[in-house]
């Protein structure tokens, strides 16, 4: 029993969710040699130690405390460079000790980075505005080693695909990419359908999202969560994004937390 | 395998609630694709109550967002007043007309403004100017080229 344990323990990964979304806000800048910072707040919980569909060890906890440094730089407006560094400020887990106790693993520093060059065709219609994307990317490993890894330090390859549009009231926002990483660790299929609704407030602009991600991996992960969001934009400089999300299905294709929430904070800068 | 339907079904339902809701939140909102008629009567309305304007319709400017690039680009340009408006820069997203502010005197220069608007990432379509209090359309080169 104890030796099964360790064995699962020690194929156990992270099953993080990278961000799907890209800086700023996932929409600026659209003009010609415009850039942009932004800084993302992540807190995530999980509520239980999983193993495919079924909870392993209820109450198993994990608590991920991450900062997410991103930029961009828009060459024209068809062609964009962003980056993005997640920080694990700290992040601990519960494991199982095999003796029916707990011990807990940390991780802090570096994740690993992603670059992409999202390459865009718009159109400018009567009464709605939008665009296509293809999105070559590239994980680059910068993570350290630590008791446990949110960041596995592997090198992958990424493509994605986008469509959206957005009206007087109305923004959708829609996305598919397909990951595929060095050694072992499983290839990833991502989801996500975003719909908004643009209103004005205190003499600037917002909009209210119901956002969906699903994320598949080659060994039998699958994660569905929803919430919503709301973009604030201060004022042309800038912006602001607050984003919850809950794990409304979590299957596990090895032992690991799910069945949990995450709160975004994002600030971003354009110029 | 069963789970994976079950999923999807409960996603899928989701997105046909959101979906519907947002749908009716537009509708009631009104058709945000103005009729070229309605855009008129308010391009009139616009020339007569506004002085040192130009008054442009541009296609995709449909939420205030948008504005963010027309400001960085337009609101640079030498005869732009950046004093007036929001940097010189006026627009309403239901008609997506775009009121420019102009300097005391000034005369806008259409090549520049085209190139502005089109590098913000829209299109400029056409500007407006009142003849003997009818409204004279005239289409930006851009435009035509892409007609």
């Amino acid at each position: 029993m104890i030796r099964r344990i360790a064995a699962l323990i020690g194929v156990a990964l992270t099953g993080q969710l990278a961000l799907a979304d890209e800086p700023i806000m996932n929409m600026m800048p659209r003009w010609d040699n415009g850039w942009g910072v932004q800084l993302i707040d992540e807190y995530r919980h999980e509520d239980d130690l999983l193993l495919g569909g079924r909870t392993a060890y209820s109450g198993f906890t994990e608590d991920v405390h991450l900062l997410h440094f991103q930029g961009v730089y828009t060459w024209d407006r068809s062609i964009r460079l962003t980056y993005k560094i997640p920080y694990v400020l700290d992040a601990r887990r519960e494991m199982p000790d095999g003796l029916g106790g707990k011990y807990v693993e940390h991780d802090n520093g570096i994740g690993d980075a992603t670059l992409a060059l999202p390459l865009k065709r718009y159109f400018n219609l009567d009464g709605r505005s939008g665009s296509w994307s293809f999105k070559p990317m590239l994980r680059v490993p910068l993570a350290g080693d630590d008791n446990y890894e949110i960041y596995d330090n592997k090198w992958g390859g990424g493509l994605g695909l986008g469509y959206e549009f957005e009206m007087h009231r109305l923004a959708f926002v829609s996305s598919a990419s397909y990951w595929e990483f060095e050694d072992d660790k499983p290839s990833e299929v991502k989801l996500s359908l975003d719909l908004g609704y643009n209103f004005e407030a205190r003499g600037t602009n917002s909009t209210l999202f119901w956002e969906t991600d699903f994320l598949y991996k080659n060994d039998g992960t699958e994660t569905l969560l929803a919430g919503p969001a709301l973009y604030w934009n201060f004022n042309d400089t800038a912006h602001m994004r607050l984003e919850w999300k809950h794990d409304f299905h979590d299957r596990q294709g090895k032992l690991d937390h799910g069945n949990g929430d995450r709160i975004l904070l994002s600030l971003g800068v354009v110029f | 395998m069963n789970l994976i339907k079950k999923s999807v079904k409960k996603w899928a339902a989701m997105m046909v609630v959101a979906a519907l809701g947002m749908a009716s939140v537009s509708a009631a909102d009104g058709d945000p694709d103005v009729k070229q008629e309605v855009r008129n009567v308010a391009a009139v309305k616009l020339l007569k109550e506004r002085k040192d304007v130009s008054l442009l319709y541009v296609k995709g400017l449909v939420c205030p967002s948008c504005a963010i690039g027309i400001r960085v680009k337009v609101g640079k340009l030498p005869f732009v007043d950046s004093t007036r408006y929001k940097r010189g820069i006026d627009m309403d997203t239901k008609t997506q007309l775009l009121t420019i502010a102009l300097l005391p005197g000034a005369k806008a220069n259409v090549g520049e403004l085209d190139k502005a608007i089109t590098n913000a990432g829209y299109e400029p379509a056409e500007w407006y100017s009142l003849e003997n209090g009818k409204l004279k359309a005239t289409a930006f080169a851009s435009a035509k080229k892409s007609k």
